[in-house]
């Protein structure tokens, strides 16, 4: 890992060459009589104004020749001359670096000229002599220093720019991969700029949106340290300070309390699982809570159901979450205007959710009640489209193997029923579920399966005739008043007639409706098909009847 | 003459936590002995808890009483096991991740040559004589259930939906409904309590050559030995006591 050593870097500054030319400037001006180099260049430059013409004729002793030639040094010229030096000086060590080697050549030249030129014009209008060999020197030697300067340090610079950029958009890659915690190292290396700040920002709306509080608090906070009032990270920490969860909702892995994702602060990011926005919690099931949430690229509502992994034990987690994965990937492959389509399956640290199409609507658990029941024409409308829905799966050799009305959307307005949960409604730890209440009730199942035999499509037409009995009784064939008395009913026991319940339900019907729930999978209807051409047939005949 | 207990749980193959609890004393005199086995259920936070509160509250009630006036056992047996339904109940209602916890709880209490067996759930007691196993309790499982009623054959029980499903637990029903049965001991027999994570992991049959040691530690750490070969994925928990010669 690169990384810059603040101490080190002011070091090799100020034995940059730079300081070499301060020291020259400094050792002209202190000793600028005993050195050799002004004084060949003050010669120079009187052999060239004073005595044109007289060759390499140079007087030995310059002040009995400027007094020869009638020449005088003012009093304020040792000033003048420290003055050039100074300003030379910083010329040479801040202008030429930002200037460049094409600006600066050039311009160096012309101060040289424009130096020899005043002189020149002293000498010829004032009969004064400036000492200017001092800084004519210096700006000679100065300049050829700072050319050796100049070029390794754009090297340094144009490195040091590529390392910050190449930062930046590794961290920005890494943040659009989740990595937040890998984008704050990469980050740390970085100098601090604008965009860097900027980066930092996002990864802490990640971290928050994660649910990673204190991650997000502390990325927040590093921050502000390098600039106080930036966006509004002050409010937000405010609002993460108050947030500060209790030590028993903390999850060994840093996210904390998993029973809801939701947070009731308006100020913060909303928690996210993988690229879904989630907007409110919809329903619980034995897996976990039901969101409502929203694809934000396609904005897309979506049903999101997940899996909390804190309710099961570490040690058996991998093999439940393999089931819910292949699980959720078999319902993937449905694509049925009556089946909710599966999106996506997803893990976070805390949970694995699925993302599927979110059917508005209401349960027909919710139409399952005496005084609530639905209309018959629209119950065997329903029940009718069900079954070509589960012969589109069965055909695809997919079992629901949980249908019941809790499981099917009904849509009021549109009149639309959508099945849910295919293949997911039965993920459970079951190792340790041993009282009754915990997995559901085997109201709907058909008898093969509680008798933990192979199950087919048969059973779901089992389990869609008990639904259909439901619809139009708000009652069950079956009644036990334990979960062991009511599978001996359902293997053992005569199903309670339809009549007993509602005597207004045709013959057909309740005749359908036997047929489906027969014990004997051979003796139903001979697929889900078959059973939803005779439900059709049931409404055309009920339709002239009526 | 005399009685002799060893026992040990163990959280098996696969389980991170150990659910099971084993529990065992022997009267001052030599002559009665308490032991006891006991499988929570109910999320592995609620699992622990239960069954450790129905141990805990068997050996609190019962244990002082082994040098007592040995008065009516069953209705002593049934105070306990009424007391801890209690106490389970009262913990579960007052925090709500424990609500689905339960256990199972078979006791024996030995007086004598008197066993009395006390048992809710699906943990077992075996009576081992003469090489002959026999299983005294009858487990309180759906299973169980359809197995009886002819609903299923014994084939189907390891694909059965609600395989795992108790018919009672303790601290899962109000008021708990306990089996009790007695049974006169010959010195030599022996017996075996048991959570179901050594009845599903190693089968009768192969009890047979590792019950021939008359060890009992020998004899516990050998069944549990062989359930952890056979990768064990619940908890196996073991109590094997002998009224000796």
């Amino acid at each position: 890992m690169l990384s810059v050593n603040p101490m080190a870097s002011r070091l090799s500054r100020l034995f940059s060459l730079r300081l070499v030319v301060v020291i020259l400037a400094m050792a002209l001006a202190i000793a600028g009589d005993r050195l050799g180099l002004p004084a060949i260049v003050e010669q120079a430059l009187f052999n060239l104004l004073v005595q044109p013409g007289t060759g390499n004729q140079v007087p030995d002793n310059l002040a009995l020749a400027l007094s020869v030639h009638g020449l005088v040094e003012p009093v304020w010229s040792p000033l003048v001359a420290q003055l050039g030096m100074l300003l030379v000086t910083l010329y040479l060590v801040l202008l030429v670096p930002r200037a460049g080697l094409a600006v600066a050549l050039p311009l160096t030249l012309l101060l040289v000229v424009g130096l020899v030129v005043v002189q020149g014009a002293m000498v010829f209008y004032h009969r004064l002599w400036l000492p200017l060999g001092d800084v004519v020197a210096l700006l000679v030697a100065g300049f050829v220093i700072m050319l050796f300067w100049l070029q390794p340090n754009r090297q340094i610079q144009a490195l040091r720019e590529n390392v910050r950029e190449a930062r930046l958009r590794l961290g920005r890659l890494l943040l659009q991969q989740g990595q937040s915690d890998e984008v704050l190292e990469v980050l740390m290396a970085c100098p601090v700029c604008p965009e860097a700040l900027d980066l930092r920002y996002e990864v802490a709306i990640q971290q928050e949106q994660k649910r990673q509080y204190r991650k997000a608090a502390a990325t927040y906070r590093s921050i502000v340290q390098h600039r106080k009032g930036f966006r509004d990270v002050r409010e937000r920490l405010q609002t993460l300070n108050k947030l500060a969860p209790t030590p028993s909702a903390m999850v060994r892995d840093g996210t904390e309390d998993s029973r809801t994702l939701l947070v009731p602060e308006p100020s913060l990011s909303r928690p996210t699982l993988g690229r879904y926005e989630i907007e409110r919690e919809i329903g619980r099931g034995a897996m976990g809570v039901v969101y409502l949430g929203k694809d934000p690229k396609i904005s897309r509502t979506v049903a999101i159901k997940t899996l909390s992994y804190q309710a099961f034990e570490p040690a058996r987690l991998a093999e439940l979450k393999a089931r819910f994965f292949r699980e959720a990937e078999a319902a993937g492959r449905l694509s049925h205007p009556a089946i909710v389509t599966v999106y996506d399956v997803g893990e976070e640290a805390d949970l694995a959710y699925i993302a599927m199409d979110y059917a508005p609507g209401h349960a027909l658990s919710d139409f399952g009640k005496p005084g609530r029941l639905l209309p018959l024409p629209k119950v065997l409308d329903i029940v009718a489209r069900v079954a070509d829905a589960l012969a589109y799966a069965h055909g695809r050799g997919i079992v629901h193997r949980d249908i019941k009305p809790g499981n099917l959307i009904y849509n009021p307005e549109t009149g639309a029923v959508k099945i849910t949960d295919f293949g997911i409604a039965r993920i459970t730890d079951d190792s340790r579920t041993r009282t009754g209440s915990v997995m559901g009730s085997p109201l709907y199942m058909s008898p093969e399966q509680l008798r933990g035999q192979k199950v087919t499509g048969a059973s779901d037409v089992y389990s869609l005739g008990v639904t259909l009995y439901k619809l139009v009784t708000g009652e069950t064939p079956y009644r036990g008043d334990t979960l062991a008395s009511l599978t001996y009913q359902i293997l053992n026991g005569k199903p309670r007639s339809v009549r007993q319940f509602n005597d207004k339900v045709p013959t057909a019907v309740v005749r359908l409706i036997n047929r489906a729930i027969q014990r004997e999978p051979e003796k139903r209807f001979a697929s889900a098909a078959s059973m939803a051409e005779a439900l059709r047939r049931l409404m055309r005949r009920e339709a002239r009847e009526a | 003459m005399g009685i002799s207990i060893a026992g040990q749980s163990h959280a098996g193959a696969v389980r991170g936590c150990n659910q099971d609890v084993v529990a065992w004393f022997s009267g001052a005199d030599g002559n009665s002995a308490l032991a006891l086995v006991a499988d929570g259920m109910g999320g592995y936070q609620g699992g622990e808890v239960a069954s450790r509160i129905a141990a805990d509250t068997l050996t609190e009630s019962l244990a002082a009483r082994l040098t007592g006036p040995y008065q009516d056992i069953p209705a002593q047996l049934k105070a306990g096991f009424a007391l801890a339904n209690t106490r389970i109940a009262e913990l579960r209602d007052a925090e709500p991740q424990l609500e689905k916890m339960g256990t199972t709880l078979v006791v024996v209490w030995l007086e004598g040559q008197q066993a009395h067996i006390a048992h809710v759930g699906d943990s077992r007691c075996y009576l081992v004589r003469n090489d002959k196993i026999n299983c005294l309790t009858r487990d309180d499982t759906v299973v169980r259930k359809m197995l009886d009623d002819g609903s299923i054959t014994e084939a189907d029980v390891p694909n059965v939906p609600f395989r795992n499903m108790l018919t009672r637990a303790v601290g899962a029903m109000d008021p708990v409904e306990l089996t009790y049965s007695c049974q006169t001991l010959e010195y030599g027999d022996r017996l075996l309590l048991c959570s179901d994570g050594l009845t599903n992991s190693v089968a009768e049959e192969d009890w047979h050559g590792i019950l021939q040691d008359r060890r009992n530690d020998a004899v516990v750490e050998a069944l549990i030995g062989a359930a952890l070969e056979n990768r064990a994925s619940d908890n196996v928990s073991v109590v094997l006591m002998t009224l000796d010669m």
